[in-house]
């Protein structure tokens, strides 16, 4: 129960920050242009919904009744009451299509705004002023010239301003018009895709009188709301530390210690089977942390070995750090090994503490010493447990033995059918156009790739194609876990 | 005219339908008043008007549910006062109430009682609170008076600053004895009111407690229309205001012509006898105070 419910309770980062600001600074147009499908309606809510202490929605549309719009948006009917929904038939043949007529139904909207008294003895609140959606602009001017449309929207604006509101339009219309000049902010929405996902991208381009921190933001529109994605927080609540708590593996499947990447992997991932992570350059090796901690951490936790082969530029303590305070010591003594720089301890001759057991120094000498050296840990470590879960980063192996790289790749098929055989599990880790990677993703059941998108780190499974996951670092747990957000 | 006894059982016949419209909105029935442009829920009014009907000589324990509401309501005020807000509506209704009652009866001298009161160093109030909390604590202060007054089967004619002027006019279904002494009810329960319900709620929020005097006396008005508002014209109601500046902090002030229609058990609590000269006409006028 509890990795199904933190995902509402996660504290994010919000990427519309920037329009909040824009929309306090007392402007009063915003422009938002976009195909249809990238979500106009949806940003225009959203947006207004962080307004209702000040504002009142009025959503213009056409040809929409409240419970289509509730079915379409749960969440609006905190914002949108019944009668602040004006629904306007834009059939081209009917007369009550024609612009002045729409602008003669916003203007009596505008003034027969209605406050409903709950309480008769608390003191009535001012009127609130209107935040009107207007989603049928394209509808009023498609058949205008330039000069009637500006004028419109001037009439729309003194109109506007006049009740202190704020207005948003939205557009099909990608192109520059003389409306950009006239408004008071421009975002554009827009949607990529890759392999078989989409990517969705807002681009700021104009807030008057506001600072834009972030000018290309990436969003999803899941569960139909629109969530920004923000750059990976690197920060881990060592304050609020929690104990690990993990998600029991199955007869033929290890769980990843997240929920949600269990779900979309039909429980985990099949013992036996062989893992390859792609990490593009742009992403940094924390990202990993987030997505890698709770695996390992759920294999200890549960009496499964975890053997993790640090790379060799850095100290064993950047990886321990993140598990050491999670897991009971007892475990992690028994269950956990770590091979790499086993100096973190300083050397302070007043200093009593002893390198931890789980801490394997590296062997020097060459690739094929250090590989047999490696299984000889593996095999040691898999006399004690049911299952093991190996990872090792490639890339920097092969920076390492440069001049060894058939060797490599022959340990890597080796290695993967030895861990296959075993019932095991191997997670492989490495950068782009190294040679190993080639191999990886050959041989590997599930091949995953971490990818930068507009400042924020995806996760997408690449083979097969289960899913596309924006990664954030969850504060709330006590230990690092990963929250994730479907881009779609 | 409508009776205002009347009006908790049947409120349709107090809204005037150039104002009020019956609509339903979001599956709820009730009326829209134009002139506020607000939607009160009939549920709404029901419970509005339940809390601000008149009540023919209520009982100790009425009057204590009476003060009971009053706290939460003053407690829920203090809450809910937002930056930019204005009176409650059930303040909003009880001017529209007189308004009406005044607009219907324009132009007819009447027998009336009238019934001020205002708030005792109001402007020392002024040196230890924000403006936003003084206009809030004036607007709990006027608002219970408010109700206060109509319960005793009385209107609101205005508030002057932190004042509130009251009027009780003589109607068919009340005599004018009993008229008297519900106003003179009335007063004292707004003392028991500031004491026990105001000031505790105030106090309890760590806000200075209030002090209040009061004046009242009778006689002939003319209602007239200035403008669009209506107003009281009279000896009266001048009488009324200027036998105020002899009233101290929590007394009662009344002038000889309500006194004369009190019983003996009202006109004890009345034991100071002063008077008053009126400089227009240079008649001495009997008033008495209470203790």
């Amino acid at each position: 129960m509890h990795n199904s419910f933190y995902i509402e309770l996660i504290d994010l980062d919000d990427g519309l920050e920037d329009i909040h600001k824009f929309i306090t600074n007392e402007n009063k147009s915003l422009l938002i242009r976009g195909k249809s499908g990238t979500g106009r309606t949806t940003l225009a809510l959203e947006i207004a919904k962080s307004h209702l202490n000040k504002f009142e929605v009025i959503f213009i549309s056409r040809n929409i009744s409240i419970n289509n719009l509730h079915s379409r948006f749960p969440w609006t009917k905190e914002i949108l009451k019944s009668y602040n929904i004006v629904s306007i038939n834009t059939n081209p043949d009917f007369i009550l299509s024609e612009a002045s007529v729409i602008l003669n139904t916003l203007m009596n909207t505008l003034s027969n705004r209605i406050q409903k008294i709950e309480d008769p003895f608390i003191p009535v609140k001012e009127k609130p002023r209107p935040f009107i959606i207007l989603e049928i602009w394209d509808n009023i001017t498609k058949e205008l010239h330039n000069n009637d449309i500006i004028r419109i929207q001037k009439i729309l604006s003194s109109l506007i301003d006049k009740n202190g509101g704020f207005i948003i339009f939205l557009t099909e219309n990608m192109d520059n018009t003389d409306m950009d000049n006239l408004v008071d902010g421009i975002i554009t929405l827009d949607q990529s895709f890759y392999k078989s996902y989409r990517l969705r991208e807002m681009q700021i381009y104009k807030l008057k009188g506001t600072g834009i921190n972030r000018s290309k933001i990436a969003f999803t529109l899941s569960n139909g709301m629109f969530r920004t994605f923000s750059p990976l927080s690197h920060k881990i609540n060592f304050d609020k530390k929690n104990n690990f708590i993990f998600l029991p593996n199955k007869e033929k499947i290890f769980s990843t210690g997240n929920q949600r990447l269990d779900n979309k992997l039909q429980g985990g991932f099949k013992k036996g089977s062989i893992i390859s992570v792609e990490i593009e350059e742009e992403v940094d090796r924390f990202a990993f942390v987030p997505i890698f901690v709770p695996l390992v951490l759920n294999f200890v936790s549960q009496s499964y070995g975890a053997l993790v082969i640090s790379a060799w530029d850095q100290n064993t303590l950047a990886v321990t750090r993140y598990i050491k305070p999670f897991v009971n010591k007892k475990f992690l003594n028994k269950y956990f090994k770590i091979i790499g720089k086993g100096n973190q301890i300083k050397k302070d001759k007043k200093s009593s503490e002893k390198m931890p057991s789980y801490i394997i120094p590296g062997i020097e000498g060459n690739f094929i010493n250090t590989f047999n050296f490696w299984e000889k840990e593996y095999e040691e470590l898999r006399t004690r447990t049911d299952g093991c879960l190996v990872t090792v980063d490639f890339s920097f192996v092969e920076l390492q033995y440069q001049n060894e790289i058939l060797d490599i790749q022959k340990a890597i098929i080796n290695f993967s059918s030895n861990i296959r055989s075993s019932n095991d599990l191997l997670v492989m880790v490495s950068r782009p156009n190294y040679k190993s990677l080639e191999v990886m993703k050959s041989i590997s059941d599930i091949h995953l790739k971490l990818l930068e998108f507009n400042g924020a780190v995806m996760l997408a499974a690449i083979k097969p194609q289960f899913f596309l996951y924006n990664v954030q670092t969850d504060q709330n747990a006590g230990y690092p876990r990963s929250y994730l957000i479907d881009s779609s | 005219m409508t009776s205002i006894h009347e009006f908790t059982t049947d409120f349709r016949s107090l809204l005037d339908k150039k104002r009020f419209e019956e609509q339903t909105i979001d599956g709820q029935s009730g009326f829209y008043d134009k002139t506020e442009q607000v939607f009160v829920p009939e549920n709404v009014f029901a419970n509005l008007l339940g809390n601000i009907g008149p009540k023919y000589q209520p009982s100790n324990a009425e009057i204590q549910r009476m003060i009971n509401t009053s706290s939460k309501r003053v407690s829920n005020t203090l809450k809910n006062t937002y930056k930019n807000s204005k009176d409650s509506y059930a303040q909003i209704f009880l001017s529209y109430l007189s308004h009406k009652f005044l607009i219907e009866n324009q132009n007819h001298p009447r027998n009336m009682v009238i019934l001020y009161i205002d708030l005792v160093g109001s402007t020392a109030l002024t040196a230890i609170l924000n403006p936003a909390e003084l206009s809030m604590i004036i607007r709990i202060f006027c608002q219970e008076i408010s109700i206060c007054i109509s319960r005793y089967f009385g209107y609101v004619l205005k508030y002057a600053g932190d004042a509130v002027i009251g009027f009780f006019p003589e109607v068919s279904t009340l005599s004018r004895e009993n008229l008297y002494q519900h106003a003179i009810k009335c007063a004292f329960y707004m003392e028991k009111l500031l004491d026990e319900s105001i000031n505790e709620i105030l106090f309890q929020n760590g806000y200075p407690k209030l002090k209040s005097r009061i004046a009242i006396d009778a006689g002939e008005n003319q209602i007239i229309i200035l403008g669009s508002e209506p107003d009281l014209l009279g000896h009266v109601i001048s009488r009324a205001a200027k036998i105020m500046s002899k009233a101290t902090p929590n007394n009662i002030i009344i002038g000889d012509n309500v006194f004369r229609y009190l019983n003996d058990s009202i006109k004890v609590k009345f034991p100071v006898k002063d008077k008053f000269m009126l400089f227009e006409t240079g008649e001495i006028y009997p008033i008495y105070i209470s203790n």
